[in-house]
């Protein structure tokens, strides 16, 4: 009897349920709920489907060149290996690491990123403020005259600036084959896409409220004083998201390395060591297996070592190398990047 | 968690002393300029300028400043930028060659360029084997790029602006392949292509023709165009993602600049989110279409096929010219060729700004 009465109950509940279902499919208001969360939860999945998508074809780059970085030499000829290599061998990071000078070019390369951003974060501080609120007659036709710089691409331009340092001094400094010409360069404003820095930071100052200023100078600050210590402050967003990209872009800048040519022997930098590299590996590796390097006692087989595939390997773990401290660097600060690009606030 | 505390507390600790650091050099800095002699030197040395701004209101002694903060961006844009432009215009219509020493005196002579008219771009355009086709190819495939990565770049921006799990994850990830994008990487890579190219023919066996996408769509009896637009655009696809971070950052930070009241007013009022970005969204974030289109335009011509043609006659040297009477110099071929770089990206230029103007809207308070 109790059994009977809780299937009963069971059923009746199953009914009512039915039943309630049956009017809720019907209610008019109900049907608009139920249209708005499905267009939401179908959204939600083909945005997580595009994501996914996109991350995958961001980052298989990047997985395939440690996949290669990571396979022995000797491997290069076997059909059977594609991703997963069979044997784990660290031999491409040592001749890369050789290759590149390794040591000796990142502390290079770091030092002259780091003052090169220092620079070029000053610089186009203070012209974009200037630009921004300290206006003169004609500050706005100099505005639009350095964003036409962008313009017209700096290679356009190599074979007339190459000539002219080469042949003239700039205050009496010579530029060619000299570190200090690119730190020259970003002080003057004109390093590598300055005018975008200085966009950004115009374009960030004019955001600020102008009662800040007024109350600096109502407290008796000079016009540098109330740049210094009110306006560079607040402008933490605009800084870190330019001292990002400009770091970025002369740690992977090739360009300007090539047209001071200051890296041949004095300052090795990374970009020109990787760039050229493989055109140089092929003679660099015949003088090292002479002299008997260690590495090339377990490349036994001889057409391995004059393979372009074994040199695209050794490029291709020399490219990863260079990335490598970006990658590791950016891991930190990403946050914090992420974070300031909502509020350097660029309108217009 | 102790992990998460430790970096807490060092990256605290790091803050504290970059304060205490410069709040050290200040009191420095201050007490050095209040002392008796140092105060002399800085009345010695101001004296001059504040006679002169004695009698100024602030407002002109600030343009003042202004004049003073870009005077080093004027001589360096005059030397670095003004005066090659200058001399590459020159160029494009000489011969230019290292005249070098002179032999009886050793006196240093230098650069000379020598009037030939226009035989530079006799070589460039009725010479030279590609020079009309790279450029006309690069041009339209750089207008192609624009028009994909702009849209492109503008859902992704609106993706990455809604709330979801793993949102700053993803963020991190999509801003990625700004830093990757390495002139040096791709020059070291060049030669590696052929690794890559063998790699890819393993798995490109199954997968290739398993999933062909120009073959799926030309099953599909789509016209040819359209196949060959779909295709490229899905082979490009990598390219377009790491192209497109810059573009992203603008437009995240126009999305997030609108104002929040918008929003709520539409949701209030029942609208969905395609109404949302249509009629709120996208008009706001219209006017950094521009910025982000000239940039993107600039950008995309930069990594065109044309600049190898440019590149291969930077070094000095002489081409003969088989139309004309003479010899014309690398260093000539070379400037003309970029002057017509030069125009066919201002002409793009105003081409996508035409385009944009269309759409633009100003949102006024």
């Amino acid at each position: 009897m109790m059994n009977k009465e809780k299937k009963m109950t069971f059923i009746d509940k199953l009914k009512a349920d039915y039943r309630k279902f049956k009017g809720d499919w019907k209610n008019p208001t109900l049907i608009k709920v139920r249209k708005r969360q499905a267009l939401i939860y179908t959204g939600a999945i083909i945005r997580t489907i595009i994501l996914i998508g996109l991350i995958f074809i961001i980052l298989l780059p990047i997985f395939e060149k440690l996949s290669y970085a990571f396979r022995n030499p000797m491997d290069i000829t076997d059909a059977q290996v594609v991703f997963i290599p069979k044997k784990l061998s660290t031999l491409n990071f040592q001749i890369a690491y050789e290759l590149l000078d390794f040591k000796n070019s990142l502390i290079n390369t770091v030092i002259l990123s780091m003052v090169t951003t220092l620079i070029q974060v000053m610089a186009s501080a203070l012209t974009g403020y200037a630009f921004a609120r300290l206006r003169f007659k004609g500050s706005d036709l100099i505005f639009y005259i350095i964003l036409f710089t962008l313009v017209i691409p700096n290679e356009t331009l190599h074979a007339a600036r190459f000539l002219l340092f080469t042949y003239t001094r700039f205050f009496g400094l010579k530029l060619m084959g000299n570190i200090f010409s690119m730190y020259i360069m970003a002080a003057f404003g004109m390093g590598i896409r300055s005018a975008i820095f200085i966009y950004l930071f115009r374009q960030f100052f004019r955001g600020l409220p102008i009662e800040l200023e007024e109350s600096a100078e109502v407290d008796g600050a000079g016009v540098f004083r109330t740049f210094w210590s009110v306006m560079l402050p607040n402008a933490q967003g605009a800084i870190v998201v330019v001292g990002l990209f400009a770091f970025v872009w002369q740690w992977n800048d090739y360009y300007y390395a090539s047209l001071f040519q200051y890296s041949d022997n004095n300052f090795p930098v990374l970009s020109t060591k990787l760039a050229g590299g493989t055109d140089r590996l092929y003679t660099i590796l015949s003088g090292w297996v002479s002299q008997g390097k260690d590495f090339f006692k377990y490349i036994t087989d001889e057409q391995v070592r004059e393979d372009p595939l074994f040199r695209g390997l050794v490029a291709n773990t020399a490219a990863l190398l260079m990335m490598l401290p970006l990658l590791i660097g950016y891991l930190f600060v990403q946050r914090r990047f992420v974070e300031s690009i909502e509020r350097t606030g660029i309108v217009g | 968690m102790k992990v998460k505390q430790f970096f807490a507390k060092i990256s605290a600790a790091i803050k504290k002393g970059i304060r205490h650091a410069f709040s050290a050099i200040d009191q420095f800095w201050y007490r050095l300029w209040q002392r008796k002699t140092m105060r002399k030197i800085k009345n010695g040395l101001t004296y001059i300028p504040n006679k002169l701004t004695e009698n100024l209101n602030y407002r002109k002694r600030q343009s003042l400043w202004g004049i003073v903060f870009v005077l080093p961006l004027i001589i360096g844009f005059i030397y670095f930028f003004f005066l090659p432009f200058i001399v590459t215009i020159v160029y494009c219509f000489s011969r230019v060659y290292n005249a070098g020493a002179k032999s009886t005196t050793g006196e240093h002579i230098g650069i000379v360029t020598e009037w030939v008219g226009l035989d530079n771009f006799k070589f460039i355009f009725q010479q030279h084997a590609t020079f009309r086709q790279t450029l006309v190819n690069s041009t339209l495939n750089t207008l192609f790029s624009f028009i994909l990565i702009l849209v492109f770049s503008l859902i992704i921006a609106v993706l990455l602006n809604s709330k979801f799990r793993g949102r700053a994850f993803v963020r991190a990830i999509f801003f990625m392949p700004v830093i990757f994008n390495s002139q040096a990487v791709d020059v070291a890579m060049t030669t590696g292509a052929n690794l890559a190219q063998s790699m890819d023919m393993a798995v490109q066996d199954i997968f290739t023709q398993m999933f062909n996408f120009s073959d799926f769509l030309v099953n599909a009896n789509l016209p040819p165009f359209a196949v060959n637009f779909l295709s490229t655009a899905s082979n490009q696809i990598y390219d377009i993602i790491s192209y497109s971070g810059v573009q992203i950052l603008i437009f995240l930070a126009g999305i997030q600049s609108v104002p929040k009241h918008l929003y709520e007013a539409a949701k209030i009022e029942g609208a969905t989110q395609y109404d949302i970005f249509w009629k709120i969204t996208f008009p706001m974030v219209s006017p950094l279409m521009l910025t982000a289109g000239v940039y993107t335009v600039v950008d995309s011509f930069l990594r065109s096929e044309l600049l190898t043609t440019i590149n291969a006659y930077k070094g000095a040297g002489t081409r003969p010219l088989t139309l004309g009477l003479g010899d014309v110099s690398n260093f000539g071929i070379h400037a003309s060729m970029s002057l017509m770089f030069a125009f066919s990206s201002i002409l793009l230029i105003a081409i996508v700004l035409f385009l944009l103007s269309w759409m633009v809207f100003y949102y006024d308070e």
